[in-house]
């Protein structure tokens, strides 16, 4: 499924996280302080946590358990316990929609 | 001197033990940290004066927002902040003081658990924001009134009970009750006149200090609000920082001190923050603090190993055995190698910090953010450039009790020297 579009562009704040499951893949949305939409795994590729719950501040998600870092643009860890890189998804803003491409 | 004599968990009657299924192998464990077919709450009789309703003890969403609120200390920069204000001005500070006092030939001989002991003591009233443990007299008193609280004799007692129960207990209250009246109470007064000062406008909320009494002060978790478990909570830290910190530096610079022996040209490594880095990760993995974990099964539970865990039975989650996993750390993983490259997505540190939901929650002070700036590396860094060598007149003693995978063991005195105008750099 490609550009599947999730939610108007209005109805997630900059600073929010929200998660959706696309056919049974968890994943998270952030508005981001660069104005811009990011998707990625919601899943902690450290623990099984949502990130959705955590928070975002300036280009990183934290997770609220045990507080790993992870780069939104990337991917890349940003902070332990975490080693491993989250999964990205490309996002792209179609008539005010934000979609996402699986 | 500190009272560094550390207690034998003990095989009696009183724990659970005809109920419990041991687990070893690496894969499983893991298997049963993340589950939430197991609960955390898995005390004993006594564990109503020392864990019940603390983050150890929480499961599923009620743990999530105990750990999220605790998590406001040490998150972001937040472990930096305690690393860079109170454990290394502590270390240097000790180490200044120790190198001015050397003896009759040069030497500058220390003891390097009471010098550990009396850092993280020092780490740990900052995090929690006990005051009035300003000198080493206070840390060791400080120390000294959590020896006899009795927080390692109970740890295991859904297993196995404790040896001479009534007289641990009896003495543990006591010490608890001296820790309330003499360090948290007061304490915790002088946070509310702060949270009082911003209310009046006097202070603002950046001039409040950044530690976990604050946030009890300001009831950031509704079980907070009286002492109960808020002073269980703040034991728990405290002892989940001292003890364990003090005994992984003295192992390290053992195994570090052994590893040069073998092998010379490593010795220039001692400064170099990545071979610390691996030294530490092998320490913690060859010589956990902890000689087990325990969960408990909501259901019937089989493993991807063939392990059957049924409804109510303990899980005994062995990871000192498991640190030892060929299958993940090599053929030679009894033996320390502070060079290992372990597979992706694997500790190099093992299990030592357990796993799931109820990973240690000091992880980020110890290992910092990018691992080389933890507290462990910075601390043996330090002493290394301050030239720390093995006192040869006197060996080092450490407590043990158990065998095998049951095998427990704790440093007693680890004495080593400093040549003669040693300095720090």
């Amino acid at each position: 499924v490609s550009n599947r579009p999730l939610f108007a562009v209005t109805e997630l704040p900059v600073g929010g996280l929200r998660r959706f499951d696309l056919d049974g893949v968890p994943i998270c949305l952030a508005h981001a302080a660069d104005g811009n939409f990011y998707a990625f795994s919601d899943t902690c590729t450290h623990e099984e946590q949502s990130l959705s719950e955590g928070e975002l501040f300036g280009m990183t998600v934290e997770c609220p358990l045990h507080s790993s870092l992870f780069d939104l643009r990337t991917g890349s860890v940003n902070g332990p316990p975490a080693m491993l890189p989250m999964k990205i998804y490309p996002v792209s803003i179609e008539s005010d929609e934000v979609c996402i491409d699986l | 001197m500190m009272d560094k004599q550390a207690p034998a968990p003990r095989r009696l009657a009183g724990g659970d033990e005809a109920n419990a299924v041991e687990i070893t192998a690496y894969g499983e464990i893991l298997e049963v940290f993340r589950s939430d077919k197991f609960t955390a709450t898995v005390g004993g009789d006594h564990d109503h004066i020392y864990r019940t309703e603390t983050m150890v003890r929480l499961d599923g969403h009620d743990h999530l927002d105990r750990r999220r609120t605790m998590n406001r200390i040490l998150r972001r920069d937040g472990h930096k902040w305690f690393r860079d204000t109170a454990l290394f001005p502590t270390v240097e500070r000790n180490l200044q003081q120790l190198l001015r006092h050397a003896d009759a030939d040069g030497f500058v001989r220390v003891d390097l658990v009471t010098f550990g002991l009396r850092v993280q003591v020092a780490l740990a009233a900052a995090l929690i924001g006990l005051e009035g443990v300003d000198s080493d007299q206070k840390a060791d008193e400080l120390f000294g009134i959590f020896n006899r609280i009795g927080i390692r004799e109970t740890f295991l007692e859904a297993l196995h009970g404790f040896d001479d129960a009534d007289n641990v207990i009896a003495r543990g209250l006591e010490a608890k009750q001296q820790f309330v009246d003499h360090y948290y109470r007061p304490s915790l007064a002088a946070h509310r006149r702060l949270l009082d000062e911003v209310g009046a406008g006097h202070l603002t909320e950046e001039d409040l200090p950044h530690d976990i009494l604050t946030m009890v002060a300001a009831h950031a978790d509704p079980d907070w609000v009286d002492d109960g478990v808020a002073v269980k909570e703040v034991m728990m830290v405290f002892s989940g920082a001292v003890r364990t910190s003090a005994d992984a530096m003295a192992s390290v610079v053992d195994e570090l001190l052994r590893w040069f022996d073998a092998h010379p040209d490593d010795h220039a490594m001692g400064i170099d923050p990545n071979f610390l880095l691996g030294a530490v990760n092998e320490t913690l993995r060859l010589h956990p603090v902890q000689v087990a974990f325990l969960r408990r099964a909501r259901e019937d539970v089989l493993l991807s190993g063939g392990t059957r865990v049924g409804a109510g039975q303990l899980a005994v989650l062995r990871t000192p055995v498991a640190n030892r996993d060929r299958s993940v750390f090599g053929e030679n993983a009894d033996l320390f190698d502070p060079r290992r490259q372990v597979p992706p997505g694997q500790y190099s540190y093992g299990l030592a910090f357990g796993s799931g939901p109820h990973m240690c929650y000091g992880i980020p002070i110890v290992l910092g953010s990018e691992g080389i700036d933890g507290s462990l590396v910075h601390t043996l860094q330090m002493l290394f450039r301050a030239g720390l060598e093995r006192d040869p007149e006197r060996p080092p003693d450490k407590y043990r009790a158990g065998e095998d995978a049951r095998r427990y063991e704790s440093w007693v005195s680890y004495p080593v020297r400093f040549r003669p105008q040693a300095k720090l750099a």
